[in-house]
Protein backbone atom coordinates (compact mmCIF):
# COMPACT_ATOMS: atom_id res chain seq x y z
CA UNK A 1 0.00 0.00 0.00
CA UNK A 2 1.21 3.48 -0.78
CA UNK A 3 0.10 5.11 2.41
CA UNK A 4 3.06 6.61 4.31
CA UNK A 5 5.42 4.79 1.95
CA UNK A 6 5.94 7.07 -1.01
CA UNK A 7 9.48 7.46 -2.30
CA UNK A 8 11.49 10.49 -1.32
CA UNK A 9 10.85 13.50 -3.51
CA UNK A 10 13.50 13.77 -6.24
CA UNK A 11 11.92 16.55 -8.29
CA UNK A 12 10.05 18.80 -5.91
CA UNK A 13 7.38 20.97 -7.51
CA UNK A 14 7.44 24.67 -6.75
CA UNK A 15 5.94 25.52 -3.37
CA UNK A 16 2.14 25.85 -3.68
CA UNK A 17 0.81 29.41 -3.50
CA UNK A 18 -1.47 28.30 -0.68
CA UNK A 19 -1.27 25.18 1.45
CA UNK A 20 -3.41 22.21 0.47
CA UNK A 21 -7.05 22.49 1.50
CA UNK A 22 -6.40 19.24 3.41
CA UNK A 23 -3.95 20.96 5.76
CA UNK A 24 -6.30 20.85 8.76
CA UNK A 25 -4.91 20.06 12.19
CA UNK A 26 -6.74 17.41 14.20
CA UNK A 27 -6.31 17.55 18.00
CA UNK A 28 -4.78 14.48 19.62
CA UNK A 29 -7.77 14.14 21.95
CA UNK A 30 -10.15 13.95 19.00
CA UNK A 31 -7.93 11.39 17.27
CA UNK A 32 -7.79 9.29 20.43
CA UNK A 33 -11.57 9.25 20.67
CA UNK A 34 -11.91 8.42 16.98
CA UNK A 35 -9.45 5.53 17.40
CA UNK A 36 -11.61 4.27 20.27
CA UNK A 37 -14.51 4.17 17.80
CA UNK A 38 -16.57 7.03 19.23
CA UNK A 39 -19.14 7.91 16.59
CA UNK A 40 -19.25 11.61 17.52
CA UNK A 41 -15.48 11.90 17.08
CA UNK A 42 -15.61 10.10 13.73
CA UNK A 43 -18.33 12.48 12.61
CA UNK A 44 -16.22 15.49 13.57
CA UNK A 45 -13.34 14.15 11.49
CA UNK A 46 -15.71 13.51 8.59
CA UNK A 47 -17.05 17.07 8.76
CA UNK A 48 -13.55 18.58 8.79
CA UNK A 49 -12.39 16.72 5.68
CA UNK A 50 -15.64 16.35 3.76
CA UNK A 51 -15.07 19.30 1.43
CA UNK A 52 -11.34 18.82 0.68
CA UNK A 53 -11.91 15.13 -0.13
CA UNK A 54 -14.92 15.90 -2.31
CA UNK A 55 -13.05 18.67 -4.15
CA UNK A 56 -10.02 16.48 -4.83
CA UNK A 57 -12.24 13.62 -6.01
CA UNK A 58 -14.22 15.95 -8.26
CA UNK A 59 -11.05 17.37 -9.84
CA UNK A 60 -9.66 13.89 -10.50
CA UNK A 61 -12.87 12.07 -11.49
CA UNK A 62 -14.61 15.00 -13.16
CA UNK A 63 -18.15 14.08 -12.03
CA UNK A 64 -20.00 14.99 -8.83
CA UNK A 65 -21.62 11.56 -8.49
CA UNK A 66 -18.28 9.81 -8.75
CA UNK A 67 -16.76 12.30 -6.31
CA UNK A 68 -19.52 11.57 -3.78
CA UNK A 69 -18.76 7.83 -4.08
CA UNK A 70 -15.05 8.48 -3.58
CA UNK A 71 -15.82 10.63 -0.53
CA UNK A 72 -17.82 7.81 1.08
CA UNK A 73 -15.28 5.11 0.24
CA UNK A 74 -12.44 7.30 1.49
CA UNK A 75 -14.09 8.05 4.80
CA UNK A 76 -15.08 4.43 5.41
CA UNK A 77 -11.50 3.40 4.75
CA UNK A 78 -10.15 6.15 7.01
CA UNK A 79 -12.49 5.00 9.79
CA UNK A 80 -11.56 1.34 9.29
CA UNK A 81 -7.83 2.09 9.41
CA UNK A 82 -7.63 5.00 11.79
CA UNK A 83 -6.08 2.74 14.40
CA UNK A 84 -3.14 2.17 12.03
CA UNK A 85 -2.24 5.86 11.76
CA UNK A 86 0.95 6.46 13.71
CA UNK A 87 2.14 9.79 12.32
CA UNK A 88 5.60 8.39 11.62
CA UNK A 89 8.28 11.05 11.35
CA UNK A 90 5.83 13.74 12.36
CA UNK A 91 3.66 13.23 9.27
CA UNK A 92 0.28 14.84 9.89
CA UNK A 93 -3.05 13.07 9.97
CA UNK A 94 -4.32 15.14 7.06
CA UNK A 95 -1.49 13.89 4.83
CA UNK A 96 -2.40 10.29 5.67
CA UNK A 97 -6.07 10.94 4.95
CA UNK A 98 -5.27 12.76 1.70
CA UNK A 99 -3.23 9.78 0.53
CA UNK A 100 -6.23 7.52 1.02
CA UNK A 101 -8.45 9.98 -0.85
CA UNK A 102 -6.06 10.15 -3.82
CA UNK A 103 -5.78 6.36 -3.94
CA UNK A 104 -9.55 5.99 -3.85
CA UNK A 105 -10.07 8.58 -6.61
CA UNK A 106 -7.49 6.93 -8.87
CA UNK A 107 -8.95 3.51 -8.11
CA UNK A 108 -12.37 4.84 -9.10
CA UNK A 109 -10.92 6.00 -12.42
CA UNK A 110 -9.34 2.60 -13.01
CA UNK A 111 -12.58 0.79 -12.18
CA UNK A 112 -14.42 2.97 -14.68
CA UNK A 113 -11.69 2.32 -17.26
CA UNK A 114 -11.30 6.04 -17.69
CA UNK A 115 -7.56 5.74 -17.25
CA UNK A 116 -7.41 5.49 -21.05
CA UNK A 117 -8.11 9.22 -21.08
CA UNK A 118 -4.45 10.07 -21.52
CA UNK A 119 -2.86 12.54 -23.87
CA UNK A 120 -0.75 10.66 -26.44
CA UNK A 121 2.97 11.12 -26.58
CA UNK A 122 3.26 12.79 -29.96
CA UNK A 123 7.03 13.10 -29.79
CA UNK A 124 6.79 16.84 -29.45
CA UNK A 125 8.88 18.06 -26.55
CA UNK A 126 6.82 20.59 -24.62
CA UNK A 127 8.45 23.92 -24.00
CA UNK A 128 5.75 26.02 -22.35
CA UNK A 129 5.28 24.28 -18.98
CA UNK A 130 6.90 27.15 -17.14
CA UNK A 131 5.14 29.88 -19.12
CA UNK A 132 2.56 32.10 -17.45
CA UNK A 133 -1.04 30.86 -17.51
CA UNK A 134 -3.31 32.89 -19.79
CA UNK A 135 -5.44 35.64 -18.21
CA UNK A 136 -8.53 33.41 -18.42
CA UNK A 137 -6.96 31.17 -15.74
CA UNK A 138 -7.81 33.91 -13.23
CA UNK A 139 -11.50 33.25 -13.83
CA UNK A 140 -12.46 30.30 -11.60
CA UNK A 141 -15.49 29.35 -13.71
CA UNK A 142 -13.51 29.29 -16.96
CA UNK A 143 -10.65 27.36 -15.38
CA UNK A 144 -13.02 24.78 -13.87
CA UNK A 145 -14.77 24.31 -17.20
CA UNK A 146 -11.49 23.93 -19.06
CA UNK A 147 -10.23 21.42 -16.48
CA UNK A 148 -13.44 19.41 -16.84
CA UNK A 149 -12.79 19.09 -20.58
CA UNK A 150 -9.32 17.58 -20.10
CA UNK A 151 -8.93 13.79 -20.24
CA UNK A 152 -8.93 12.24 -16.76
CA UNK A 153 -5.26 11.33 -16.49
CA UNK A 154 -3.64 14.68 -17.36
CA UNK A 155 -6.29 16.43 -15.26
CA UNK A 156 -5.37 14.24 -12.28
CA UNK A 157 -1.65 14.81 -12.84
CA UNK A 158 -2.14 18.59 -13.15
CA UNK A 159 -4.19 18.71 -9.96
CA UNK A 160 -1.87 16.52 -7.90
CA UNK A 161 1.21 18.41 -9.07
CA UNK A 162 -0.02 21.99 -8.99
CA UNK A 163 -2.75 22.04 -6.35
CA UNK A 164 -1.56 19.35 -3.93
CA UNK A 165 2.19 19.69 -4.44
CA UNK A 166 2.98 16.04 -5.26
CA UNK A 167 6.25 15.30 -7.05
CA UNK A 168 6.46 13.42 -10.35
CA UNK A 169 7.93 10.46 -8.47
CA UNK A 170 4.98 10.42 -6.09
CA UNK A 171 2.45 10.77 -8.89
CA UNK A 172 4.15 7.97 -10.80
CA UNK A 173 3.91 5.70 -7.75
CA UNK A 174 0.24 6.57 -7.24
CA UNK A 175 -0.63 5.93 -10.88
CA UNK A 176 1.62 2.89 -11.17
CA UNK A 177 3.51 4.52 -14.04
CA UNK A 178 6.94 6.12 -14.48
CA UNK A 179 8.02 9.66 -13.54
CA UNK A 180 8.53 10.32 -17.28
CA UNK A 181 4.89 9.50 -17.86
CA UNK A 182 3.85 11.98 -15.17
CA UNK A 183 6.08 14.69 -16.67
CA UNK A 184 4.75 14.03 -20.14
CA UNK A 185 1.11 14.15 -19.02
CA UNK A 186 1.79 17.35 -17.08
CA UNK A 187 3.34 19.07 -20.09
CA UNK A 188 0.74 17.96 -22.56
CA UNK A 189 -2.06 18.58 -20.12
CA UNK A 190 -0.78 22.10 -19.48
CA UNK A 191 -0.63 22.79 -23.18
CA UNK A 192 -4.14 21.46 -23.73
CA UNK A 193 -5.46 23.41 -20.75
CA UNK A 194 -3.93 26.61 -22.10
CA UNK A 195 -5.60 26.01 -25.47
CA UNK A 196 -8.96 25.24 -23.84
CA UNK A 197 -8.74 28.42 -21.75
CA UNK A 198 -8.03 30.50 -24.82
CA UNK A 199 -11.09 29.00 -26.52
CA UNK A 200 -13.20 29.65 -23.39
CA UNK A 201 -11.91 33.20 -23.17
CA UNK A 202 -12.72 33.78 -26.83
CA UNK A 203 -16.23 32.34 -26.41
CA UNK A 204 -17.04 34.30 -23.25
CA UNK A 205 -14.75 37.31 -23.39
CA UNK B 1 -18.71 32.92 -16.28
CA UNK B 2 -16.62 35.95 -17.19
CA UNK B 3 -18.33 39.30 -16.74
CA UNK B 4 -17.76 41.71 -19.62
CA UNK B 5 -18.35 44.68 -17.34
CA UNK B 6 -15.44 43.79 -15.09
CA UNK B 7 -11.91 44.98 -15.87
CA UNK B 8 -9.66 42.28 -17.39
CA UNK B 9 -8.45 39.77 -14.77
CA UNK B 10 -4.84 39.86 -13.70
CA UNK B 11 -3.26 36.65 -14.96
CA UNK B 12 -2.15 34.37 -12.14
CA UNK B 13 1.60 34.27 -11.54
CA UNK B 14 1.67 30.52 -12.20
CA UNK B 15 -0.51 27.44 -12.35
CA UNK B 16 -0.14 26.85 -8.62
CA UNK B 17 -1.71 30.19 -7.91
CA UNK B 18 -4.49 29.64 -10.48
CA UNK B 19 -5.41 26.24 -9.01
CA UNK B 20 -5.15 27.42 -5.42
CA UNK B 21 -7.66 30.18 -6.17
CA UNK B 22 -10.35 27.70 -7.21
CA UNK B 23 -13.12 27.35 -4.62
CA UNK B 24 -13.42 24.31 -2.37
CA UNK B 25 -16.50 22.40 -3.52
CA UNK B 26 -19.53 21.68 -1.34
CA UNK B 27 -20.24 17.95 -1.02
CA UNK B 28 -23.84 16.75 -1.48
CA UNK B 29 -25.84 16.82 1.77
CA UNK B 30 -26.39 13.69 3.86
CA UNK B 31 -22.90 12.29 3.36
CA UNK B 32 -22.26 11.56 7.02
CA UNK B 33 -25.66 9.90 7.44
CA UNK B 34 -24.84 7.57 4.57
CA UNK B 35 -21.43 6.74 6.06
CA UNK B 36 -23.03 6.20 9.46
CA UNK B 37 -25.59 3.82 7.98
CA UNK B 38 -22.85 1.85 6.26
CA UNK B 39 -20.93 1.64 9.54
CA UNK B 40 -24.08 0.31 11.23
CA UNK B 41 -24.52 -2.24 8.45
CA UNK B 42 -20.91 -3.38 8.84
CA UNK B 43 -21.39 -3.71 12.59
CA UNK B 44 -24.63 -5.59 12.02
CA UNK B 45 -22.81 -8.09 9.81
CA UNK B 46 -20.17 -8.59 12.47
CA UNK B 47 -22.72 -8.86 15.29
CA UNK B 48 -26.06 -10.24 14.04
CA UNK B 49 -29.24 -8.85 15.59
CA UNK B 50 -30.10 -12.03 17.50
CA UNK B 51 -26.87 -11.70 19.47
CA UNK B 52 -27.70 -8.23 20.79
CA UNK B 53 -29.80 -9.21 23.84
CA UNK B 54 -27.20 -11.80 24.85
CA UNK B 55 -24.32 -9.42 24.29
CA UNK B 56 -26.03 -6.64 26.20
CA UNK B 57 -26.90 -8.84 29.14
CA UNK B 58 -23.39 -10.25 29.25
CA UNK B 59 -21.77 -6.83 28.95
CA UNK B 60 -23.94 -5.32 31.66
CA UNK B 61 -23.39 -8.30 33.92
CA UNK B 62 -19.64 -7.77 33.57
CA UNK B 63 -19.61 -3.99 33.60
CA UNK B 64 -21.75 -3.28 36.64
CA UNK B 65 -19.74 -5.30 39.23
CA UNK B 66 -16.46 -3.97 37.80
CA UNK B 67 -17.76 -0.44 38.00
CA UNK B 68 -18.98 -0.93 41.59
CA UNK B 69 -15.60 -2.38 42.55
CA UNK B 70 -13.81 0.60 40.98
CA UNK B 71 -16.07 2.99 42.81
CA UNK B 72 -15.20 1.28 46.08
CA UNK B 73 -11.46 1.22 45.36
CA UNK B 74 -11.05 4.63 43.78
CA UNK B 75 -9.81 7.59 45.84
CA UNK B 76 -12.32 10.39 46.15
CA UNK B 77 -11.24 12.76 43.37
CA UNK B 78 -13.56 15.66 43.93
CA UNK B 79 -12.15 17.40 46.99
CA UNK B 80 -10.02 20.46 46.22
CA UNK B 81 -7.37 19.50 48.75
CA UNK B 82 -6.91 16.11 47.14
CA UNK B 83 -6.61 17.71 43.71
CA UNK B 84 -4.09 20.25 44.98
CA UNK B 85 -1.96 17.55 46.62
CA UNK B 86 -1.96 15.54 43.45
CA UNK B 87 -0.95 18.54 41.36
CA UNK B 88 1.99 19.21 43.63
CA UNK B 89 3.23 15.65 43.08
CA UNK B 90 4.00 14.06 39.77
CA UNK B 91 1.26 16.01 38.05
CA UNK B 92 2.47 15.49 34.48
CA UNK B 93 2.65 11.69 34.29
CA UNK B 94 -0.19 11.14 36.71
CA UNK B 95 -2.51 13.39 34.77
CA UNK B 96 -1.60 11.79 31.44
CA UNK B 97 -2.22 8.32 32.86
CA UNK B 98 -5.52 9.42 34.38
CA UNK B 99 -6.64 10.92 31.05
CA UNK B 100 -5.67 7.76 29.17
CA UNK B 101 -7.64 5.63 31.66
CA UNK B 102 -10.66 7.91 31.37
CA UNK B 103 -10.48 7.81 27.57
CA UNK B 104 -10.37 4.02 27.62
CA UNK B 105 -13.27 3.88 30.08
CA UNK B 106 -15.21 6.33 27.92
CA UNK B 107 -14.68 4.17 24.84
CA UNK B 108 -15.77 1.00 26.70
CA UNK B 109 -18.93 2.64 27.99
CA UNK B 110 -19.75 4.12 24.61
CA UNK B 111 -19.36 0.71 22.94
CA UNK B 112 -21.58 -0.80 25.63
CA UNK B 113 -24.21 1.87 25.09
CA UNK B 114 -24.23 1.33 21.35
CA UNK B 115 -25.35 -2.24 22.00
CA UNK B 116 -27.66 -1.43 24.86
CA UNK B 117 -29.64 1.38 23.28
CA UNK B 118 -32.70 0.09 21.49
CA UNK B 119 -35.34 2.52 20.24
CA UNK B 120 -37.95 -0.25 20.06
CA UNK B 121 -38.29 -0.40 23.84
CA UNK B 122 -38.07 3.32 24.62
CA UNK B 123 -40.92 5.24 26.21
CA UNK B 124 -41.26 8.88 25.24
CA UNK B 125 -39.90 10.04 28.60
CA UNK B 126 -36.92 7.71 28.45
CA UNK B 127 -36.18 8.83 24.91
CA UNK B 128 -36.30 12.47 26.06
CA UNK B 129 -33.80 11.72 28.84
CA UNK B 130 -31.60 9.98 26.31
CA UNK B 131 -31.66 13.13 24.17
CA UNK B 132 -30.67 15.15 27.25
CA UNK B 133 -27.73 12.84 27.87
CA UNK B 134 -26.65 13.15 24.25
CA UNK B 135 -26.89 16.95 24.35
CA UNK B 136 -24.76 17.10 27.49
CA UNK B 137 -22.29 14.70 25.98
CA UNK B 138 -22.06 16.91 22.90
CA UNK B 139 -21.40 19.92 25.15
CA UNK B 140 -18.53 18.08 26.86
CA UNK B 141 -17.16 17.01 23.47
CA UNK B 142 -17.29 20.61 22.27
CA UNK B 143 -15.40 21.71 25.39
CA UNK B 144 -12.79 19.01 24.76
CA UNK B 145 -12.26 20.40 21.27
CA UNK B 146 -11.14 23.77 22.62
CA UNK B 147 -7.46 24.41 21.98
CA UNK B 148 -5.02 25.00 24.82
CA UNK B 149 -6.75 22.94 27.51
CA UNK B 150 -4.47 22.19 30.42
CA UNK B 151 -4.10 18.53 31.49
CA UNK B 152 -6.23 19.09 34.64
CA UNK B 153 -8.96 20.68 32.51
CA UNK B 154 -8.82 17.78 30.06
CA UNK B 155 -8.91 15.32 32.90
CA UNK B 156 -11.95 17.03 34.44
CA UNK B 157 -13.81 17.02 31.11
CA UNK B 158 -13.03 13.37 30.45
CA UNK B 159 -14.22 12.56 33.99
CA UNK B 160 -17.50 14.37 33.26
CA UNK B 161 -17.83 12.43 30.02
CA UNK B 162 -17.31 9.08 31.74
CA UNK B 163 -19.79 9.97 34.48
CA UNK B 164 -22.40 10.93 31.89
CA UNK B 165 -21.87 7.67 30.02
CA UNK B 166 -22.12 5.68 33.27
CA UNK B 167 -25.39 7.37 34.13
CA UNK B 168 -26.68 6.70 30.64
CA UNK B 169 -25.63 3.03 30.89
CA UNK B 170 -27.49 2.78 34.20
CA UNK B 171 -30.62 4.18 32.59
CA UNK B 172 -30.35 1.71 29.73
CA UNK B 173 -29.96 -1.30 32.01
CA UNK B 174 -32.99 -0.25 34.07
CA UNK B 175 -35.02 0.33 30.95
CA UNK B 176 -34.15 -3.08 29.53
CA UNK B 177 -34.93 -4.81 32.82
CA UNK B 178 -38.35 -3.14 32.89
CA UNK B 179 -38.94 -3.94 29.22
CA UNK B 180 -38.19 -7.61 29.91
CA UNK B 181 -41.05 -7.50 32.41
CA UNK B 182 -43.42 -5.85 29.94
CA UNK B 183 -43.20 -2.46 31.60
CA UNK B 184 -41.96 0.91 30.39
CA UNK B 185 -39.54 3.34 31.91
CA UNK B 186 -41.58 6.23 33.34
CA UNK B 187 -39.10 7.98 35.59
CA UNK B 188 -41.42 10.31 37.46
CA UNK B 189 -39.17 9.85 40.49
CA UNK B 190 -35.92 10.19 38.57
CA UNK B 191 -34.30 13.51 37.96
CA UNK B 192 -31.22 13.91 35.77
CA UNK B 193 -29.00 16.81 36.76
Amino acid sequence: MLIESLPAAATPPPAPARPSSFAIEVPDALLARARAGERTALEQIYRRFERPVFTLALRICGEREAAADVLQDTMLKVIARIGDFRGRGGSPFWGWLRQIAVNEALMHLRRGRRQAGELPDDGHEPADEGALPPPAAADAALLQRALARLPATPRGVLWLYHAEGYTHEEIAALMQRTPSFSKSQLSRGTRRLRALLQIEEHDHG
Amino acid sequence: MADRNLPPSTPPADWHEAFAALPVEEAPPGGWNAVSRRLDAQRQRRHPRWMLPLATAAALALAVPVWLQRQADAPQPATPSAVATQQQGDAGNGEATAIAQLQAESARLEALLRYARDGRVASGTAAAIEVQFDARLAAVDAALMQPGLSPPQQSQLWRERVELLRASAGLESTRRWLAAQGRQYQPALVHVD
